[in-house]
């Protein structure tokens, strides 16, 4: 946090966004569709053109609006995070395995310290925006909580999602557990579709939303509060909450600097200001 | 190097008023006002209560009632003081146990034995559920009372463990749900004639209709330049996404005509809340709309957002926070807004502030700032009838919108369109039945 002393013993008022100071490249208006996972790393699709910064690939060498910059950063710093190992449970919420946090029901779920991001521009600056946030991962099936739970009715009626070979995950609400013949199966609806399916118990899991997770956990006889641990974890029950979760922040940009940055791509070079923005009145 | 945002703030508390006859009946916080001066209706002597609980708990509720009626120390001359009336019990329905059908069963004893014009709102205990899930006693039987014209009020054992802080706001919800306006704001909101907090694409439940696609409820809840509620404005019949804009049109234009045959004016300067950025489709339906019935009219299209990431912190408050009131621009007519931050009227804060992302656009021309704009989202925070407490996130457009998108989850289309027929919404539209 060295960088950062000075700034904050100097002013009083904060953002939790960081200036992305960068190196202009070469930008291309792309002439062929790109075709290696290289290629189109390189890319970006922005008001109906692609654009590189890969030279073969390019038709003319174009004067890039800040807009324009900002998308191919983003998309950039996205990679790099995905190559250093970190995992994403949304387009802006990453966290990293290693940064799991400790309990006695991981065979139900697993929960990271991660955080939310975005870019944004103001002016002409680019800067990127860093929020400590918990990622929960639900590890337990439905078959497998059908093993430890008694009444089967319990396992109904709230959010699921199952893994399709074809489409990803599918999100839906489970309407039945049904258990016979040794094999499990899942009554469930497409949010998408609307449609009722039955998918296999050992595809579906539980929405990782902690209410949920307790529940469940009390429905097999677990002890744990996941809300209690949630609000700890997210500084709820501190007395300095904004003071604590500013002081993460600046953790998380330092080893973003560290382990991430910076990002080089072409000709370009993007940098982390680890001074956060200040606001003046 | 270091970059900087231009923050401001707005210093002093938006007071409120607390007699509709009396100007000078103002404070700047909904306790000491209704304590000092009553509630700005004044026109309620008499509110009939309905109580549904089960038999272990019934005795409870009427205590409640008894205290809210008499006053405790901390509520001293109970509703008569704080409300200028009684507290009445008219009908009590017991509950068999506490399952979710055992409360339908009880709701739908009550509605059939009960005339919806001779019960003002019903008193109901349930077990306290998250949230999260919508298939639960509290909101089942709210549904059921609702589509049958009942406003209700739902009490928790959580409310009885910490009743010294729930008095006023059970009070004072009681009293909005009987049609009351326990307050409003001292003054008008600068460049605003009327408010509207919509909401387009919220589920209807999954009750009843598996196999079919998703359908959507939209409403629209409304308010005068003073933020005072005025109605709720539903469509009745549950829609496909694809329909939204053509029900958005058909709810402003209900909305509209309502406001005129109320006020008796013709609104010019609007304010739209919507918990998201508006689309080019819905700026334009709107325009249109309104361009077919008025001839010089103004629109400010607010989007409060705040599902973002971003924060503020300020060192110099003890615990961090960006205070409230305090702001910094993004952008010409975009603004981050603390609402929970530090604050010299309440000393209950909890986390970090989650800031409201205020994004301005205007139609036909600009007639308003963000300055202004801000101010009015910071008035409207302090409207939320169900709760007294000085700190409150969200302004009130869009947290009676939010009360209303849990209740639909939870509703089937047929209660949705119950809720809408002419016999129950003459009744519930006037009331805040939903909070």
């Amino acid at each position: 946090m060295s960088l950062t002393q000075d700034v904050y013993s100097v002013y009083e008022r904060f953002g939790n966004m960081f200036a992305l100071d960068y190196q202009t490249g070469c930008i291309y208006e792309v002439a062929r569709e790109p075709e290696t996972e290289e290629e189109k790393n390189a890319t970006i699709y922005w008001e109906g053109h692609c654009y590189t910064f890969l030279p073969d690939l390019g038709l003319s060498k174009i004067d890039p609006p800040h807009e324009l910059l900002r998308r191919l950063i983003t998309k950039q710093f996205l990679i790099a995070l995905k190559q250093k190992g970190y995992k994403f449970q949304a387009d802006y919420l990453v966290y990293h395995p290693s940064d799991e946090i400790q309990h006695n029901q991981r065979d139900i779920f697993s929960i990271f310290k991660g955080f939310n991001f975005r870019t944004l521009r103001l002016g002409e600056n680019l800067f990127l925006c860093v929020d400590p946030h918990l990622t929960i991962v639900t590890n337990a099936t439905l078959k497998y909580l059908t093993s430890k739970c008694k009444n089967l009715s319990d396992l109904s009626d709230f959010s699921v999602r199952w893994n399709t070979e074809t489409e990803g995950g599918i999100d839906g609400y489970l309407i039945e557990t049904i258990c016979s013949n040794g094999s499990v199966k899942c009554k469930v609806k497409n949010y998408r579709t609307g449609t009722e399916e039955e998918v296999d118990g050992s595809l579906v899991y539980p929405e990782p939303r902690p209410e949920l997770l307790e529940r469940l956990i009390t429905i097999v006889g677990g002890d744990l509060s996941v809300i209690s641990l949630q609000r700890k974890l997210s500084f709820l029950d501190s007395k300095e909450a904004s003071r604590d979760r500013f002081f993460e922040t600046l953790e998380i940009i330092r080893k973003l600097k560290t382990n991430v940055f910076p990002i080089k791509f072409g000709d370009f070079k993007v940098e982390l200001d680890p001074n956060p923005v200040v606001v003046r009145f | 190097m270091v970059s900087f945002l231009e923050g401001n703030a707005i210093e002093t508390e938006p007071n409120l008023l607390f007699d509709s006859a009396d100007s000078s009946a103002i404070h700047p916080q909904a306790y000491w006002g209704l304590r000092r001066f009553g509630p700005f209706d004044k026109t309620i002597s008499e509110i009939r209560i309905g109580l549904i609980a089960p038999i272990s708990q019934i005795a409870h509720l009427r205590d409640l009632i008894r205290e809210l009626h008499n006053g405790v120390p901390i509520f001293p001359g109970g509703m008569q003081q704080f409300f200028g009336c009684d507290l009445i019990v008219t009908k009590e329905q017991t509950v068999d146990g506490i399952a979710t059908s055992d409360y339908e069963k009880a709701g739908s004893n009550f509605v059939a034995s009960t005339d919806p014009r001779d019960v003002d709102v019903v008193v109901s205990f349930v077990p306290r559920t998250e949230r999260y899930f919508s298939n639960t006693p509290y909101y089942r039987l709210k549904a059921i009372l609702a589509a049958n014209g009942f406003a209700s009020q739902m009490v928790t054992e959580n409310t009885f463990t910490n009743l010294k802080w729930s008095y006023l706001n059970l009070a004072s919800a009681i009293f909005a749900k009987a049609g009351g306006t326990p307050w409003v704001l001292q003054s008008e909101m600068p460049n605003t004639d009327i408010i509207l907090g919509i909401s387009l694409s919220n589920f209807v439940s999954y009750r009843n209709r598996a196999g079919e696609r998703p359908r959507y409820v939209g409403y629209v809840n409304v308010f005068d330049s003073y933020g005072r509620w005025m109605f709720f404005e539903g469509i009745a019949q549950p829609y496909s996404k694809e329909e939204r804009i053509k029900n958005l049109e058909q709810l402003l234009l209900r909305a509209l005509q309502k406001f005129k045959a109320e006020k008796g004016v013709t609104p010019k300067k609007f304010a739209i809340h919507y918990y998201k950025k508006f689309g080019s489709e819905e700026i334009e339906a709107t325009f249109s709309v309104l361009s077919k019935q008025i001839s010089d009219f103004k629109v400010a299209f607010i989007s409060i957002d705040d599902s973002h990431p971003f924060r503020l912190y300020d060192k110099r408050t003890e615990d961090g926070s960006f205070p409230r009131g305090y702001y910094a621009y993004l952008d010409k007519n975009e603004a981050l807004l603390s609402t929970t931050g530090f604050t010299s009227i309440s000393k209950h804060r909890m986390g970090t502030p989650k800031l409201l992302h205020i994004r301005l656009h205007q139609r036909p021309n600009e007639f308003t700032n963000i300055d202004e704009i801000v101010y009015q989202v910071l008035c409207l925070t302090k409207l939320d009838w169900a709760t007294a407490t000085p700190l409150v996130r969200e302004p009130v457009t869009l947290q009676f919108s939010r009360e209303v998108a849990y209740l639909s989850a939870a509703i089937s289309e047929q209660e949705w369109s119950y809720i809408n027929r002419p016999e129950v919404s003459t009744i519930l539209s006037r009331r805040t039945w939903f909070i």
